[in-house]
């Protein structure tokens, strides 16, 4: 699917966002690295095109009525095998029906588990006055709790990309804390510069919320991905 | 809503009839001494503003020596720019009065637009920006005006604004705070280009008076308190552009989440959180401040202090505590409190007093009061040495009156010299670096306002010899701090 089609279905059925499985081929199209998402509409489906991506895997269920995934018992990680992954299949159907009885589930995403890294986050927001805003922060308890995130206006230089993750509080975590590896820190520059330019071409995105990103000693991988659309655009 | 010319040579002319006018009409002109309109003319009057001052009102044939007229269409002359000081109900009638006339530039600054969140003050203030346009350019309404020495004029009411035109270019969306800076600006010895009130901004807002300043030689340095923009994107490439060649300094008010409500109930604007202008800041380069204090303060030490990239601060302090506290404020304020090389540290040793000094920086000439040849001989061999990119003096007094008002001559045996105050200035000028001298305000015991008074002499003096004074070192280290972050940003080409 190019953008163009992703953009035309949304519009078609008057959505204001993008399911993953859209959002992560809409950031492939920024040049960012995703982890391959495929919807799987049955048990057997599923398990083919897990045994396909290769194990482990992960599940998450795929509905346009339940947004907050985890909260319907709606992803399950780290399937090992066939079997493994057609019972999660089972058990996200019936949780994702318990949670909301009246949601159109169209299946789950299958996706191969990333591996693990450090975990950070990339947002984007329109400010009322300033327009598009890109966000960096490390994932977790120092966004969630500490608010350790760092914004700086679209169109970035490349200063600006060095000096926001640099900004801060935990990019010691990023450099090498305690010995662990570093991360690829020119590598995020770079898809923050990629995702820069990409949002000054797309009008039509509202919010972007790219949670978590997992960096790692070379690159890193976007494991789930989100896309608002402006409401003119639909 | 961008009317104003994109192209700076045309900027400068299109607003040029609020600074530089050959004739001002009064809307509103009152003999009344309660109203405003009576306090613009005087005011203008006891500036000495050179050109033609048309009071306007249909009940007065007469003001203040000036005939009067009942509307600005009866005029005979032609009107390069008028100032609206009546109630709201009738600055729309008057506007278009100025339009029939052919006036290009109108400051409004009755109140009772926008900012009384009432809905007709709201449905006029829509009805201004409509009127504006087509040559016609507003600044305000519910604001103060302009005070630009250049044209000879000022609108923000105070006897004190200085005649002489400098390099600061101000810009208030408060017409109370343009007053205060005004005033502060000469407390501080420095003079501006113009300083501008700019209230609701219904048509010229803050990023068209930046574009202003931009073209306009005389301006160096900007401050400007801002609460909030309508116009962010361009707001933020005017300010891309223009801080690498004049520093802005910025108070934004209404960072904080109850501040913000303060603003928009006070101007009508529209605050933005403080993670957006961080952003801004960072990115621009446009220096942030957040008090009044810190934007005085800091457009000071642009304003008087040479463009220093280095960091490494040199202290002559009189006393342990002083060294202390120099210390810690380098380090809140980015800056470095090197040791000295030994060659440079025995060459100073050999200056000081054999015991209670330090020669090592910061140092420590052990007593407030030593001799003139000691101060000058310590302060040439830190500018020379290649090891300080400032000098800080703090605690040590510079002039021979304090020192008798303290009653320290007493303990010198005349050995005060006359040219002991020329110090700072002299190793300001013969080295270009930046030096700064540290004179408390206050602290000092009822019925010696001669202490006060020869502080205030000695601060004159030295602002207008090329040092910077500031009252404490933590807000001369501040200061001075983002002097140098700005010059080693844009003097340095070290940013991509």
């Amino acid at each position: 699917m190019t953008v163009e089609t992703i953009l035309e279905q949304a519009r078609r059925e008057k959505r204001a966002f993008l399911n993953e499985i859209e959002s992560k081929e809409f950031m492939q199209e920024a040049g960012v690295p995703v982890t391959q998402a495929v919807l799987a509409t049955s048990e057997e489906e599923v398990a083919a095109l897990a045994s396909k991506l290769g194990f482990p895997v992960a599940l998450k269920v795929m509905s346009n009525d339940i947004v907050h995934k985890s909260d319907a018992g709606g992803v399950k990680l780290g399937l090992k095998d066939g079997e493994e992954a057609k019972s999660a299949y089972r058990e996200i159907m019936a949780s994702a029906k318990q949670y909301n009885p009246d949601a159109v589930i169209q299946g789950v995403s299958v996706q191969q588990m990333a591996r693990p890294g450090q975990e950070v986050i990339i947002g984007m927001t329109r400010d009322a006055q300033f327009g598009p805003v890109l966000m960096f922060g490390i994932g977790g308890v120092m966004v969630e709790v500490m608010k350790d995130v760092s914004f700086r206006l679209v169109p970035l230089k490349p200063a600006d990309a060095a000096e926001m993750v640099r900004e801060i509080k935990g990019y010691p975590l990023l450099d090498g804390f305690r010995g662990s590896e570093p991360c690829d820190v020119p590598y995020l520059e770079q898809m923050l510069l990629g995702l820069s330019a990409f949002i000054e071409q797309h009008p039509e995105i509202k919010e972007l919320d790219l949670n978590p990103v997992f960096a790692y000693k070379e690159g890193a991988m976007v494991v789930d991905a989100r896309v608002i659309l402006e409401d003119t655009m639909i | 809503m961008d009317k104003v010319s994109q192209s700076n040579d045309n900027v400068l002319s299109e607003l040029k009839p609020f600074f530089t006018p050959r004739s001002i009409a009064i809307i509103g002109a009152s003999s009344d001494p309660g109203k405003f309109g009576r306090t613009i003319v005087r005011t203008l009057q006891e500036y000495g503003y050179k050109g033609q001052i048309y009071p306007i009102n249909p009940k007065l044939s007469e003001l203040d020596g000036y005939k009067a007229y009942p509307s600005v269409t009866a005029i005979p002359g032609e009107v390069d720019v008028a100032y609206i000081c009546t109630g709201a109900a009738i600055v729309i009638p008057a506007v278009k009065e100025c339009k029939e006339k052919g006036i290009k530039a109108i400051t409004i600054m009755s109140a009772g637009f926008k900012e009384t969140g009432s809905e007709e003050g709201i449905r006029m203030e829509e009805e201004l920006k409509k009127l504006a346009g087509d040559g016609l350019h507003i600044i305000g309404p519910n604001c103060f005006g302009v005070y630009c020495p250049e044209g000879g004029i000022t609108q923000i009411s105070g006897e004190c604004h200085s005649q002489e035109s400098g390099p600061l270019g101000i810009i208030s969306q408060s017409g109370g705070l343009c007053e205060e800076i005004a005033r502060a600006a000469r407390d501080y010895s420095m003079n501006v280009s113009m300083a501008t009130s700019y209230g609701n901004a219904c048509d010229i807002t803050e990023t068209e008076l930046l574009r202003y300043l931009e073209a306009d030689e005389n301006t160096r340095i900007i401050g400007a308190y801002i609460e909030g923009t309508r116009k962010g994107r361009e707001f933020f490439s005017i300010l891309e552009r223009l801080v690498p060649v004049k520093p802005v300094i910025i108070y934004k008010g209404g960072l904080t989440p109850s501040g913000a409500k303060m603003v928009s109930s006070h101007t009508a604007s529209l605050g933005g959180s403080e993670q957006i202008w961080n952003a801004i800041f960072r990115q621009t380069g446009a220096t942030r401040v957040d008090s009044f204090v810190e934007l005085m303060d800091t457009v000071s030490a642009f304003y008087h202090l040479p463009p220093q990239t280095d960091n490494r601060i040199a202290l002559i302090g009189g006393g342990g505590a002083v060294s202390v506290a120099a210390t810690d404020a380098c380090y809140y304020a980015g800056l470095e409190m090197p040791r000295l090389s030994e060659g440079v540290r025995d060459k100073i040793a050999k200056l000081l007093p054999p015991v209670g000094a330090s020669a090592n920086n910061p140092i420590d000439v052990a007593v407030p009061f030593p001799p003139a040849g000691l101060i000058k001989g310590v302060a040439e061999l830190l500018a020379s040495s290649g090891e300080a990119g400032s000098i800080i003096l703090d605690k040590v007094t510079l002039s021979c009156r304090l020192r008798e008002l303290f009653g320290y001559s007493k303990q010198v045996n005349g050995e005060d010299q006359p040219w002991l105050e020329e110090i700072p200035a002299m190793i300001a000028k013969q080295y270009s670096i930046p030096v700064i001298v540290i004179l408390r305000d206050g602290g000092n015991p009822p019925g010696k306002a001669d202490i006060e008074a020869e502080n205030h002499r000695l601060r004159e003096y030295y602002h207008q010899n090329g040092v910077a004074v500031y009252p404490t070192i933590q807000r001369a280290l501040k200061s001075l701090g983002k002097v140098i972050a700005y010059n080693k940003r844009f003097r340095n080409g070290a940013r991509s």
